[in-house]
């Protein structure tokens, strides 16, 4: 039985000792709870304390938000406020621009009007033109006819003269005859150079009879040359024609209103006599001289191919203008000159007519074809094909 | 150009061909078959001008008018005006 009491005691001491360290456990266990609840205690104190702080925060924020919604609605309102003005004043703006676009309508409507207005004007002033430039044309026409009718086309007949005291009053006579026929206005200027058989005194009764306007007198010193002639006669020309021809009765002034005819068919630069082509022909040659004569034609028209049948035939009308041109240009003598004449004449372009003549050789004074006369027309052909 | 450089440029033509023909560099076979017909062509091509000019000349003399009745009207009209420039007082040599 000791050992049971034994065995008892040591349980029991031992359950003693194990109860004591359990109660020291659980008094530090309740000592940690303790703390550990302090812990909690002053932490859940310190949520509440954060709890109240944000109930805090949130009734401000709700002061604060219904502040702003007051703000708000009151902002609303004024903007409300705001725009019902300027609804009102844009309703006000509407209606000012409707009557405006119904002035704009009325302004367009007299601005076409006042530009179609326009137009008329612009088309009246443009008719009121047209008729102006029209009368100003009849004006002219008018001038014109008046001019013409005033001072009319005076054909110059420039006669150059050199010992032709027999021809002379023939062929005056002859020519006022046919020009006083065909109703033309003329003038007949001659140009004698101081012919020693009293030419000029014959001249001057001529002047005498039939009237100075008619019978122009411009005679020189001493023979000049045909050329010069021309130019000096050309001065004293008052017309706008000037007929060339020879004082000799070779000549016969009946062909002057056909030369006038033909320039006006075609408003010919020059009109030249011809002996070679259509009724042209000649009197008083022997077979000799026709035969040189055709012969230098020939070879004139084959080296020179003119457009123009007989050249050194002296015969012609001339507009003045070409006349003064075609001297001016011109160096040669004799028959040469009128070959030169022509052929200038083409160069320049100017149109040249025919008229078929009959030439009848002289019927007084002596024939002038010598050697010399041949040879000059050789040398000026070969300088007019060398040259041209 | 002057009528001169016109003729001398036909005739340079002319004559390059006829010299052509004659060195055999156009129309060989005939050239060679032919050479005296070549030879003879410019004295031809002149002579047939010479005989056309000629004819032609010939001609226009045989046709030139002789305006018989113009000259006789001439001399009445001769008459006819001395007679009236002496009735106006005309005196004349």
């Amino acid at each position: 039985m000791r050992k049971l009491q034994l065995n008892k005691d040591a349980a029991l001491s031992q359950f003693a000792e194990e109860y004591e360290s359990l109660r020291e456990k659980m008094q530090s266990n309740l000592r940690d709870a303790n703390s550990e609840l302090d812990e909690s205690r002053s932490k859940a104190e310190a949520a509440n304390e954060t709890v109240s702080e944000y109930l805090q925060e949130i009734r401000s924020l709700k002061e604060e938000r219904d502040n702003a919604v007051q703000l708000a609605s009151s902002a609303l309102r004024d903007s409300n406020r705001k725009s019902e003005k300027l609804a009102a004043m844009i309703a006000d703006r509407e209606q000012v621009l409707k009557r405006l676009e119904g002035e704009i309508l009325n302004g367009t409507d007299i601005s076409n009007k006042f530009f179609q207005s326009r137009v008329m004007i612009a088309e009246l002033e443009e008719s009121l033109a047209g008729l102006e430039r029209q009368r100003n044309l009849l004006a002219s026409r008018a001038e014109d006819l008046t001019e013409e009718v005033e001072q009319k086309i005076v054909h110059a007949i420039l006669l150059p003269t050199y010992n032709e005291c027999e021809n002379l009053p023939i062929i005056v006579w002859l020519l006022i005859k046919y020009l006083d026929e065909a109703e033309l206005e003329y003038e007949i200027i001659v140009i004698d150079d101081g012919s020693p058989d009293g030419t000029l005194a014959v001249a001057q009764q001529l002047q005498d009879i039939y009237g100075s306007e008619r019978i122009v007198l411009k005679p020189r010193a001493k023979k000049l040359g045909l050329g010069t002639a021309y130019i000096h006669g050309m001065q004293y020309a008052t017309g706008n024609f000037i007929i060339i021809m020879d004082a000799d009765l070779s000549h016969h002034p009946k062909f002057i209103p056909q030369f006038i005819q033909r320039q006006k068919s075609r408003n010919f630069d020059v009109v030249s006599g011809t002996r070679y082509a259509g009724d042209g022909g000649v009197n008083g040659w022997d077979l000799k001289r026709k035969v040189i004569s055709r012969g230098a034609n020939f070879v004139t028209q084959t080296l020179l191919r003119p457009g123009a049948s007989d050249l050194t035939g002296s015969f012609r009308l001339y507009k003045k203008q070409v006349l003064e041109t075609l001297v001016k240009a011109c160096t040669s003598k004799g028959y040469v000159f009128q070959m030169e004449m022509i052929i200038r004449a083409r160069q320049r372009g100017f149109s040249i007519g025919e008229v078929p003549i009959s030439f009848v050789d002289r019927v007084y004074g002596e024939s002038k074809l010598g050697g010399n006369e041949i040879v000059q027309f050789v040398k000026g052909l070969l300088y007019l094909f060398a040259t041209t | 150009m002057t009528k001169l450089t016109e003729w001398l440029t036909v005739l340079t033509v002319l004559i390059s061909i006829w010299w052509a023909l004659y060195m055999e560099m156009i129309l060989p076979q005939w050239g060679r078959n032919h050479p005296m017909t070549v030879l003879s062509l410019p004295v031809v091509g002149v002579a047939l001008f010479g005989l056309y000019s000629v004819g032609v000349i010939a001609y226009r003399v045989a046709t030139f008018n002789d305006c018989e009745e113009a000259a006789q009207e001439l001399q009445s009209q001769i008459v006819e005006a001395q007679a009236d420039l002496k009735k106006k007082g005309f005196k004349a040599k």
